[in-house]
């Protein structure tokens, strides 16, 4: 009895402690107000930073390849779910591969399939329900997602395989990326079983070589970006 | 004065401390308890963020999140403060908006931005992301649209709004003397705007240091 009563009481004790850590913590589903620093101290654990801006930003450029027009052969493989796949059809097609920009680290160079629609606020965007992106694997690498601040605190995320590649998942559950040996593909969505699911169905289809083909499934990019390297999109 | 061995017998009298056993139990528990809140104070000052921004009740995404500001200086009300002081934008109109950190859904601190809700502007919304502390943020310009309100600038030649308004954000601060720099997030998912068009972030976030 009084074995039990001990064990009761650890329990009472421990959650409780549980519990207030938690409400300190603010693991709710509430908005909270934000906290702020009640007096601001130089007592931070933080590294300072170098005394001077690096010549080269932090984020290592990496490799990149010539942009290709959406009429244009890819120079890399583009994976999607097929015209459509668990209840949502492709909504968007875009084809974005941006000019270097004299101080950007990197730019983007992607295809990108969208899934499914939603409906945008005056001053708010909206987020798809799922999209796949397909890098080249030379210009997005596992390395680069290794430090997630200056002082290289790592991004969390969870390494898994998605039909045979190595890949991991972000944001719990809600961006899957792949490593393929020619492309990194990306999946985003607001359901991590939903993304799963497409990572599943993207890793065995692969899109066409030359996105105009497109125009099979009804997907017609854009005539006046056509031939355009930086970006169009095919509705 | 009572001596202290006498009290010492009259607390065992009076049964507190009878055990042993209990007063193993309750340090125990005691040191349990202090150590999730020591885990859970540690938890809160480190940087942890979504990548995203959402909307007030934290259910879905609005804006890539895609820069960062840290140094002893870096709490978001100060840095607001250094966003207007640097860049110019001051205005603080605009929706409010939410983002995850640390398991909990944190309303925005504050905004900025180069003008009025009726006019194409460069924006800001800041969040709290850790008692380091870190402040967090959706740079963007925005086009004024007559029909539906703001879009962000979509996908273009030099990439989108989100692009833009890191660029300027960052060569600002870094202008002003600040240590900038980045980092690569992969936050790229594209966000429909009003006017139909997509916009999403070349996923990379800018970084500067707040050190006064």
């Amino acid at each position: 009895m009084r074995k039990t009563s001990t064990v009761v009481f650890i329990l009472f004790v421990v959650g409780l402690g549980g519990g207030l850590a938690s409400v300190a913590a603010g693991i709710d589903l509430v908005a909270h107000t934000p906290p702020q620093p009640a007096a601001v101290s130089g007592n931070v654990t933080i590294a300072p930073p170098p005394a001077s801006n690096p010549a080269s930003n932090q984020a290592s450029s990496p490799t990149r390849l010539s942009c290709t027009a959406a009429d244009q052969r890819l120079n890399f493989s583009d994976w999607w779910a097929g015209e459509s796949f668990d209840g949502l059809g492709v909504t968007a097609v875009l084809r974005r591969c941006d000019d270097p920009v004299p101080g950007d680290p990197g730019r983007a160079n992607y295809v990108s399939y969208i899934y499914g629609d939603c409906h945008p606020a005056g001053d708010e965007g909206c987020a798809p329900p799922i999209e796949i992106q397909s890098w080249p694997a030379a210009e997005v690498t596992k390395q680069m997602f290794s430090s997630a601040t200056p002082d290289g605190q790592p991004r969390p995320g969870t390494e898994t395989t998605v039909g045979g590649m190595p890949a991991t998942n972000y944001d719990s559950g809600r961006q899957l990326v792949i490593f393929r040996p020619q492309s990194t593909v990306m999946i985003f969505g607001r359901d991590p079983a939903r993304v799963e699911r497409f990572g599943k169905k993207s890793a065995v289809v692969q899109g066409p070589v030359v996105l105009t083909e497109l125009a099979q499934f009804g997907l017609v990019f854009n005539r006046n970006c056509l031939t355009l390297k930086s970006y169009c999109a095919a509705r | 004065m009572t001596p202290i061995r006498e009290m010492t017998r009259n607390s065992a009298a009076s049964g507190v401390g009878r055990s042993p056993r209990l007063r193993w139990v309750v340090s125990f528990a005691a040191l349990l308890l202090a150590w999730q809140a020591i885990g859970a104070a540690a938890a809160a000052a480190h940087f942890n963020t979504s990548s995203y921004t959402y909307k007030g009740d934290c259910s879905t995404r609005v804006d890539p999140v895609n820069f960062g500001f840290y140094g002893p200086y870096a709490g978001w009300s100060h840095t607001g403060y250094q966003v207007g002081l640097h860049a110019g934008w001051t205005n603080t109109s605009g929706s409010s908006q939410a983002t995850w950190s640390h398991g909990s859904c944190y309303s925005m601190g504050t905004q900025r931005a180069s003008g009025g809700s009726l006019s194409s502007r460069f924006h800001i919304r800041l969040f709290w992301a850790g008692g380091d502390p870190y402040t967090v943020g959706d740079a963007h310009h925005e086009d004024f649209v007559w029909y539906c309100g703001h879009a962000v600038d979509s996908n273009g030649a030099t990439g989108s709004g989100f692009d833009w308004g890191r660029r300027t954000l960052r060569s600002d601060f870094k202008a002003a003397g600040h240590y900038t720099t980045y980092t690569w997030w992969g936050n790229t998912h594209n966000f429909k705007q009003c006017d139909g068009d997509y916009a999403g972030s070349n996923g990379y976030t800018g970084w500067a240091w707040i050190g006064h």
